[in-house]
């Protein structure tokens, strides 16, 4: 069969349909382009050879097919997307299926873009409602269907699909999942935006130091999608420091704080999700590193000579939040995550600083307490993300600004739906988690694979900030990107195949422990047959335990509805995150923090524990000493501790507990404001899983027992 | 009564805490049905999740117990006789 031309298919098919060109002429299509144009069939053989590769007399008698039909519906003007539709359902009829694909448009309904530009996108408690944050959820939404359809396989789009899995931040797929680093790196080469096609010099004093940090935040939130964090911030700020008061420091520590949380016009109108990681003590790995002052200029001291100045700097910065914001609400963003290490109870002044950072705990909740138990260096990424330096870390620390780390992606596993699969047989039950372990690993290297390929583009391509070489190697430093598996449900898988919940028994307890040495132990498997750097995580699980829930009880309704938690007539449903006990259960909390934190030493990509304060606001001793027996007694990795607040928008008074109305002034428009996952926001903005999980965590109240010794 | 010791294959400290145990309660005509000793090894997944369990962060680690209730644990170094004689007598 010879192929025809564009033009001759446009000339045979004006005879075979025997119609005139005027009515061609006739028929106009609404294009994707804004444009109003005429109809033309050769158009649909150009799509489909450009897009699909077929050939182009297939493709022509497509185009013929589409376009008597077009004829015989006698419209005036048709859209692009319905032609294209049209298009879709005749490669179907003609069995290409994989044209189709290929052929796929990506778009919104115009009923879901109404309710996306009219409601709160509730999948993120951190998206605000505005038009820029529309037009994030909106492409968010393309992305996404982007990603399954083009970026990830069959297999893994349908386990993602089908509640097996989630891909996290689909969303973002063209961008790693989060990063920590040093202000050195700013420190040493300024700041050098591509995108903004301008750069500074390196600063010269601290304020614009500040404003370099946060300029830089910013650029790095529209790079990544999860958390932006900042390593040892008061140590490398300190040699800006010399020769200034110490109210100036406290207005310099101000300025940094009020400047990240009030960045919101970051990407989509969001808050930018930034961590901030604070020493009372010099880091052994930092010590004796020369200090780089302003104008990217040694000093000629050490960081260890800076660390008055550094401490100053941490207590101003705990002083702010204390303070809070202008109605006295917590901070949302950033988050000071301070490091308790062995040297930090063998530096002076430790009790006043853990006493100050327990007062903010108490009276805010901001703090996280992160443990660095033994010699092990840590760095804490982002959220709860953390990890154990190596040999060539501690190498890249003579020269911080090197220590950029990243995750790829995170993907968690719906380990609830596995118990249901397995039905009480355990070796069945170890089979599943592997099978989906092994998906996992097929997903990242499938997401890894799409950002080499848009790094490669350079300095041209759309991650150019990443691929920008300072310092011999590109910003992301892809050999040192960790793959993140998410665990979740752990509780509900255990209460399914056993009968009890993981609190409930040592042998309940027992079994989560083999299922996450198990996972732990297979990660290095996958990390050792891929030469990939694949480790657990706690996924925070904002609103995937919401839908893997949401999706079992389709799925599997008789026996997810034995062990979701939540309130099934009004769907308001979720699974437990990750490793922790039961929400509800009214644990002593220095037993939860025990108990849970058996599971942290498994989890080496982090893990955390919450503590609910509620309405109870212990004192600051009795936290820091709650803190010191968290670190001494338990194996539990970072702790939190979360108050709950009411904030009135009549009177502007920001009030303990979650009220009805303002205790102050009797008003009803308030919002209720604690900690989600791994963060502060506004209740309002929570996903229904959330709001009942919210209502069932038990409140700790038990802070006699914290100080006391009777739970040795 | 029940002593679990936590170790790696390759470690020669554990291996003499397992060897340790085993001449001693020989010697102290200790019948096995009167006292269990296990060894777990860390880097199987059996292993590492009893270790978590009981919070082992060193190895050798050694714990004595006796109805749920540990009487005894020592981490990071192999037990003297003298130290866990009283348990067994």
């Amino acid at each position: 069969m010879s192929t025809l031309t564009l033009s001759q298919v446009a000339g045979r098919e004006s005879r075979v349909a025997g119609q005139e060109e005027t009515t061609d002429l006739s028929v106009f299509v609404r294009t994707s382009t804004d444009e109003i144009v005429a109809w033309d069939k050769a158009k649909i053989i150009e799509a489909l050879v450009r897009e699909t590769g077929l050939k182009e007399e297939i493709a022509a008698i497509i185009a013929i097919e589409v376009d008597k039909q077009i004829r015989a519906l006698s419209v005036k003007t048709i859209t692009a997307p319905l032609v294209r539709e049209l298009v879709d359902v005749k490669l179907l009829e003609y069995g290409l299926e994989e044209a189709r694909r290929k052929h796929t448009r990506l778009g919104v309904p115009l009923y879901d873009v109404n309710k996306i530009i009219a409601h709160k996108n509730k999948e993120n408690a951190n998206t605000p409602h505005s038009p820029e944050a529309t037009n994030l959820t909106l492409a968010e939404n393309i992305k996404k269907e982007y990603a399954l359809l083009n970026v990830f396989s069959l297999p893994v789009a349908d386990a993602h699909m089908s509640g097996e899995i989630h891909l996290h931040d689909l969303g973002f797929v063209d961008r790693p999942y989060c990063s920590g680093q040093s202000i050195e790196y700013i420190k040493k080469f300024g700041l050098d935006l591509p995108d903004a096609g301008r750069s500074e010099k390196p600063a010269e004093d601290a304020d614009e130091l500040v404003s370099q940090i946060v300029k830089f935040s910013v650029a790095l939130h529209g790079h990544f999608a999860g958390a932006i964090g900042w390593d040892a911030v008061n140590l490398f700020i300190s040699p800006f420091l010399e020769g200034r008061s110490d109210e100036e420091i406290k207005k310099l520590a101000r300025k940094l704080i009020l400047e990240f949380a009030t960045v919101a016009v970051s990407r989509g109108g969001q808050g930018l999700f930034s961590d901030l990681n604070i020493y009372w003590e010099t880091p052994k790995h930092f010590a004796a590193v020369p200090a780089l002052g302003p104008g990217a200029r040694y000093t000629g001291k050490t960081y260890a000579d800076y660390l008055p100045r550094a401490q100053a700097f941490a207590k101003a910065m705990f002083e702010v939040y204390r303070e809070g914001d202008g109605a006295g609400r917590p901070f949302f963003f950033p988050k000071p995550l301070v490091h308790i290490t062995e040297k930090f109870f063998a530096t002076p002044g430790h009790e006043e600083f853990l006493r100050l950072i327990s007062a903010v705990a108490a009276e805010k909740g901001n703090t996280y307490y992160v443990f660095d138990r033994g010699e092990t260096a840590k760095i804490s990424e982002c959220c709860r993300l953390a990890f154990k330096l190596e040999y060539s870390d501690l190498q890249d620390a003579k020269e911080p600004w090197r220590m950029r780390y990243s995750a790829i992606q995170n993907v968690t596993v719906n380990l609830p739906r596995l118990a249901y699969l397995a039905a009480g047989d355990t070796e069945r039950l170890f089979q599943e988690i592997e099978k989906k372990l092994l998906i996992a690993a097929q997903a990242h290297r499938e997401k890894r694979s799409f950002i080499e390929q848009l790094l490669k583009e350079g300095a041209g391509g759309p991650l150019s900030l990443l691929a920008t070489r300072r310092d011999g190697e590109t910003y992301l430093r892809l050999r040192r990107v960790t793959h993140l598996v998410g665990i979740l449900g752990l509780n509900e898988m255990v209460q399914f195949h056993t009968g009890e919940e993981l609190h409930a028994s040592p042998a309940a307890l027992k079994l989560g422990l083999k299922i996450i040495s198990f996972m732990k132990l297979k990660c290095q498997e996958l990390s050792e047959k891929y030469d990939l750097h694949f480790v657990l995580e706690q996924t925070p699980a904002e609103s995937t335990a919401y839908r893997f829930a949401r999706l079992d009880l389709e799925h599997f309704p008789e026996r997810a509805a034995r062990v979701v938690k939540g309130d099934l007539a009004s769907k308001e449903i979720y699974y437990t995150n990750s490793t922790y006990f039961n929400v509800s259960v009214p644990l002593n909390p220095i037993d939860r923090v025990k108990r849970e934190g058996l599971f942290h030493p498994l989890i080496d990509a982090g893990a955390l524990t919450h503590v609910w304060l509620g309405e109870a606001r212990p004192s600051a001793e009795s936290l820091a000493s709650f803190v010191v027996k968290t670190f001494r007694q338990t194996d539990n990795g970072q702790i939190a501790f979360s108050p709950e607040f009411t904030a009135c928008a009549d009177c502007g008074r920001t009030s303990r507990g979650l009220h009805e109305r303002c205790p102050h002034c009797r008003s009803d428009k308030i919002e209720g404001i604690t900690r989600i996952t791994g963060y502060f926001s506004r209740i309002p903005g929570w996903n229904k899983g959330k709001i009942a999980e919210l209502r069932d965590r038990h409140k700790s109240k038990e802070w006699g027992g914290v100080t006391g010794s009777s739970r040795e | 009564m029940e002593v679990k010791v936590f170790g790696k294959p390759g470690c020669e400290y554990c291996k003499t805490t397992m060897k340790k145990f085993e001449t001693f309660f020989g010697r102290w005509n200790i019948e096995d049905s009167r006292v269990k000793l296990s060894f777990f090894d860390m880097e199987t997944v059996d292993g590492l999740a009893e270790g978590a369990f009981y919070s082992v962060n060193k190895i050798p680690s050694t714990v004595i117990e006796r109805g749920g209730n540990i009487l005894h644990r020592w981490d990071g170094v192999v037990p003297l006789s003298e130290e866990f004689k009283e348990y067994f007598n």
